[in-house]
Parts: C-alpha cells; sequence; structure tokens
C-alpha cells in the first residue's frame, strides 16, 4: 500500500508550484497527485502499448493493466462482475453512448424518458436528442426544499409509457447527496430503468451500485483526481447482451464481412478504437489513492471544511445560496448581492482562488431559481479551514469593492 | 466606499478593476433612461450569464440616444456605459469604426487606418483614449466578451434584419 502524509495537499504537485493557490473548483476537475502522474509517466515511458491487440509481450502486459483496473473499478462501485465496468472518455461519452444505443426496442414514439430539472447538461442533450429522434417525451422532475429530487413527483410523472430515468445523484450546482433508493424502488416497480450519474459523488463518498438498484451508473476520471481521458459507463450485467453498442470500430469484432459484422459478447464490445490506457491505468491509481487514506477520514475532513464555509457564509448577510447549506454537501454555489458571479470570480482569481461562475452547465436549474448565474466553491481533500478563511477574506474585500 | 492600503494595491494597473472602470460601473450613462423612440435587442453571453438589452434612437444615420438596462457584469456594464457616452450625437459609421477598434484591440491584431472617421491610431494593441478604461480587460482573456457584448448587440441592431425591435 502506498504512503500518503497527512497533509494531503503535500500530495498534489501543484501546490510546490503555486502555493498560494486556493483551489475550490474540484467540481469541474480535481486536482491530480504526484502518485498518479507518475503512474501514467511510468505506463507511458516504459508500458505503453495498444492494449487487446498484439500478442508480444509489451502489449499482453498493457491488456493486463486494463483488466486490473477494470477490476479494481468494479469493485471501487460494488459491481457484480469487471463485465459491468466500460471504459470510455469521460461521463458525457458514457451518456452519448448510451442515448444512442438505445433503439427501438427499448425507446419508441410515444414513450418517455423522465430526468431532473438539477442534471447536468450532458444528462439532458443525449436525451432530447434521442426524443427527437424517435418521438419520444422528455418529462422533467422538480426539487424539494432542500435541493433534493420531489419524488412525489418522480411518482406521478411515471406511467405505463416511462422507460428510462437518468437522474443525477449530487447536483453539480446544489451539492446536495441525493438518496437513490426511492428512486430504484419506483423503477423497479414500474419496469422503468434507471441511469444515475455519479460524477459528483464518488471522490466524495463510496459507491454501491448494486445496493442502489441502478441499471446504469456514469462518472469521469477527472471528478475523483485521475486527470483527464477516462469515464466509466456501469452496465447492469443483465442488461450488458441486449444493448447493442453504437460506437463501433476496431476491437469489438468477431467477424467482419464487406456488408455484415459481427460483434464480440460482453462490456468490451462498449470500449470500440484504442483505449487510453493511460488514463485508465491513472485512474486505478486514483482509486488506490482514495482507498488507502480511505473515505472515514475523508468524509470527517470534508464535514469539517463544509462546516466552516457554512458558518461563514451564514454569518454574511450579503452571502445567499439556492438552497439552505448542509454539512454534507461536497459544493455550495452562492450569490453576493450586489455583485454578478463573473465579477465575483475574477476578483478571487486576482487573490490566486478558483472558483467558478456562470451557469455551471445547468442551465434549467437557474432557470428553474430564477437566476441567471452563480459563484459555485466546490470542495475536496486538498482544501483545509484556511482555504475557507481566505476565500471569505477575498469575498468580503470584493464585495465591498464592487457591489452595487 | 472606505479603501484600505491593501485595496489600492489590488488596484494597480495589472488589476482589471481600476477606477475608470469601477466608475462606469457604479454609475453607468444610460443605465434604465427610458427611450420612447427606440429599436432594441437583447445581448446574451451563455458561458457568464450577462443580459443585456441595448437601444438605440437613431435618426437617418445621426444616433440621438443610447439606453441599456439588464442582469449583467461590471465589464459589460462599464462597457455598455462607454458606448452610450461615446456615440451619443454620433453617427453609424463612428460607432464602426470604433467597435471595429475594440474588436481588433482584444484579437490583438494590428490596426490600420481606414476611416474618414478621425481615430487616427495605427499601433497594435491600441485603444482609442476614449475606451481606454477597457485596458485592463485585455490582459484576462475569458472578459473580452462581457467587453464586446454591448457592442455586438448594438450592432446586430444596426447592420441585421434579426433580433431587432422596436421600443415603446
Amino acid at each position: 500500500m502506498q504512503k500518503i502524509s497527512d497533509d494531503w495537499k503535500a500530495e498534489f504537485p501543484v501546490f510546490s508550484k503555486i502555493p498560494e493557490l486556493v483551489y475550490l473548483d474540484s467540481a469541474a476537475t480535481t486536482l491530480v497527485p504526484a502518485c498518479v502522474v507518475s503512474r501514467i509517466s511510468d505506463y507511458l515511458s516504459f508500458e505503453h502499448a495498444n492494449s487487446h491487440r498484439g500478442l508480444y509481450k509489451l502489449s499482453a502486459d498493457a491488456t493486463a493493466l486494463v483488466d486490473e483496473a477494470r477490476l479494481s473499478l468494479a469493485q471501487f462501485i460494488g459491481a457484480e462482475s469487471v463485465n459491468t465496468i466500460a471504459f470510455c472518455s469521460c461521463a458525457t461519452e458514457a451518456l452519448n453512448i448510451l442515448a444512442q444505443s438505445f433503439t427501438d426496442t427499448v425507446i419508441r414514439k410515444g414513450d418517455n424518458l423522465i430526468v431532473s430539472i438539477a442534471e447536468h447538461h450532458a444528462n439532458i442533450l443525449p436525451w432530447q436528442a434521442l426524443c427527437e429522434r424517435v418521438g419520444a417525451e422528455l418529462r422533467f422532475v422538480g426539487l424539494n426544499e432542500w435541493g433534493q429530487l420531489d419524488v412525489a413527483a418522480l411518482e406521478s410523472l411515471v406511467d405505463e409509457h416511462t422507460r428510462l430515468m437518468a437522474l443525477t445523484q449530487v447536483s453539480n450546482v446544489l451539492g446536495v447527496l441525493d438518496e437513490v433508493a426511492p428512486w430504484a424502488a419506483l423503477a423497479k416497480a414500474n419496469g422503468v430503468k434507471l441511469l444515475v450519474d455519479g460524477c459528483q459523488a464518488v471522490a466524495h463518498g463510496p459507491v454501491d451500485v448494486r445496493a442502489m438498484g441502478c441499471d446504469f451508473y456514469v462518472f469521469s476520471g477527472h471528478k475523483m483526481y485521475a486527470g483527464s481521458g477516462v469515464g466509466v459507463l456501469y452496465i447492469r450485467e443483465s442488461h450488458v447482451d441486449s444493448i447493442q453498442p453504437s460506437k463501433l470500430g476496431g476491437g469489438i469484432v468477431k467477424t467482419v464481412g464487406r456488408q455484415v459484422s459481427s460483434l464480440i459478447d460482453g462490456i468490451e464490445k462498449f470500449e470500440a478504437g484504442s483505449r487510453n490506457t493511460a488514463a485508465i491505468v491513472g485512474l486505478k491509481a486514483a482509486v488506490n489513492f482514495i482507498n488507502t487514506i480511505g473515505w472515514a477520514r475523508i468524509k470527517a475532513q470534508q464535514k469539517t471544511v463544509m462546516s466552516c464555509l457554512i458558518k461563514s457564509i451564514n454569518e454574511r448577510d450579503y452571502l445567499s445560496t439556492f438552497i439552505p447549506a448542509q454539512e454534507e454537501s461536497v459544493l455550495v454555489s452562492v450569490f453576493a448581492e450586489g455583485v454578478h458571479s463573473h465579477d465575483l470570480s475574477s476578483y478571487l482569481d486576482q487573490q490566486n482562488i478558483a472558483v467558478r461562475a456562470g451557469h455551471h452547465c445547468a442551465e434549467p436549474l437557474h432557470a428553474y431559481f430564477e437566476k441567471n448565474s452563480s459563484t459555485r466553491i466546490s470542495l475536496a481533500l486538498y482544501n483545509n479551514t484556511q482555504d475557507i478563511q481566505k476565500l471569505m477574506c477575498a469575498l468580503d474585500e470584493a464585495h465591498e469593492l464592487l457591489a452595487i | 466606499m472606505r479603501l484600505t492600503n491593501s485595496w489600492l494595491f489590488k488596484m494597480q494597473e495589472h488589476s482589471l478593476f481600476q477606477q475608470q472602470l469601477l466608475s462606469h460601473h457604479r454609475n453607468p450613462v444610460g443605465f434604465e433612461t427610458m427611450l420612447s423612440h427606440a429599436k432594441e435587442a437583447w445581448g446574451h453571453n451563455a458561458t457568464c450569464g450577462d443580459e443585456i438589452l441595448m437601444q438605440i434612437d437613431i435618426q437617418d444615420e445621426h444616433i440621438e440616444a443610447l439606453a441599456f438596462r439588464g442582469d449583467s457584469c461590471a465589464i459589460c456594464r462599464a462597457s455598455a456605459s462607454l458606448l452610450c457616452e461615446q456615440l451619443s450625437g454620433k453617427n453609424k459609421e463612428y460607432f464602426a469604426a470604433l467597435f471595429h477598434a475594440l474588436k481588433l484591440f482584444f484579437e490583438d491584431e494590428t490596426v490600420m487606418p481606414n476611416s474618414s472617421c478621425d481615430l487616427n491610431f495605427a499601433s497594435k494593441a491600441q485603444l482609442p483614449e476614449a475606451l481606454s478604461p477597457l485596458n485592463p480587460v485585455s490582459r484576462y482573456p475569458i472578459r473580452k466578451q462581457c467587453a464586446l457584448l454591448p457592442w455586438q448587440t448594438l450592432s446586430d441592431i444596426l447592420y441585421t434584419e434579426e433580433g431587432c425591435t422596436r421600443a415603446g
């Protein structure tokens, strides 16, 4: 097991180069620890080959690395077998692969799909396109006062033509960890498939897709300290054979003729083309990093920093939030009275504080709350209460300088 | 507003929020001014959520009055304020030349003197003095679209058939 210091910030090289950096945009992308960087570097330097292709040792070893990563990720999210884990470039690709793979046998004209008003655009646009393609209806379910999905409203939207619910486990704007079990129960009772977007969940607590009861689960590696280039599409094993992949090409074929080809069985049929093996081994290294620290310590740290943030926000009359902030949240989006979110973000940037301003790829959610934009503060394991103190000092200055 | 030494330091020339720009942000020219005979159009910046309604009262190429309203950032407001301040009483050709200069400044290309209007500048990355409060924005590429939004919206009113309605 690798050794990780108690100062988690020290594990991330960027803070050596920019010690004054206060990085509060982990919901956009997390920073990358040295152990992941070095694993990717070692792979590219000494182990790189095209996996699942060559018969020589270097390629066979690369294949083994992918297989090991697949097992690691299956264990990480509590999947029933490795035959459920497909690697892709990111969650957006995973969602598009699924949406385009749903043929007329799955979704037909007159059917409906349900998403929440809190979805990221990546979990809206592919379904909009699918509905337009087949003549189905896209329905939106709202939220309760705590920013969680309104389960009663969800129940009222489900009917005999509902085929899929595609719902986020944690909103990238509201940051609340939602309860998936009620959705899964409703889906199962009505013969509806459930897709869960886990992008904002995987870095903040354990995931168990079997306990969750979902049919599909997607997330991106760069949301959990792995860097860019890899995502995971979990497909419940009982569905793998019945869904035909939309992304086609080399590596997924049994035979190819001039007019007709046959595809391989199993989850790897969703991985056409050459894999980003460097990113895949990096993702496994990120899983090891998280497992070495342990969820208990990560969640305790998160609660401490989030509590500090919430207390600081509540002490300031000029700051408000979409919903009452909670200690279990992984991020908070705020409004500063009289200051546009873009100006707030720019002023903070000049103090080496990184936050996100705008609608965060969640325009329908902002419209739902009748807001144009917000400033998002998102946490990760390299943040501490000193970061929050610097943030609040800069927010106070920005408000004093810019408020109208 | 009481300015401490730290804030004054932060407002030095490398800062985005300099005094001239803040002045236009806090007291914008033409903001929520009512124009009864004006063409108008909305401009949106999808990335940051800026929304601005530009209005222009133009008679035979002569700009009688300008106004704007909306929920927009300090850069967008200040830019709109400068636009209203500089273009009142001018003509379409003057607007076109000023807008062209602004776009080239942000695109960092060489500006060629090509207008009959008296905007005599020929070197790279120089703004006319009248728009100098926007100088710091060039150091923050992500904010350029905020500064350009009011001008692009007005250009859409003057030079396109779409999205232009008559106020009042």
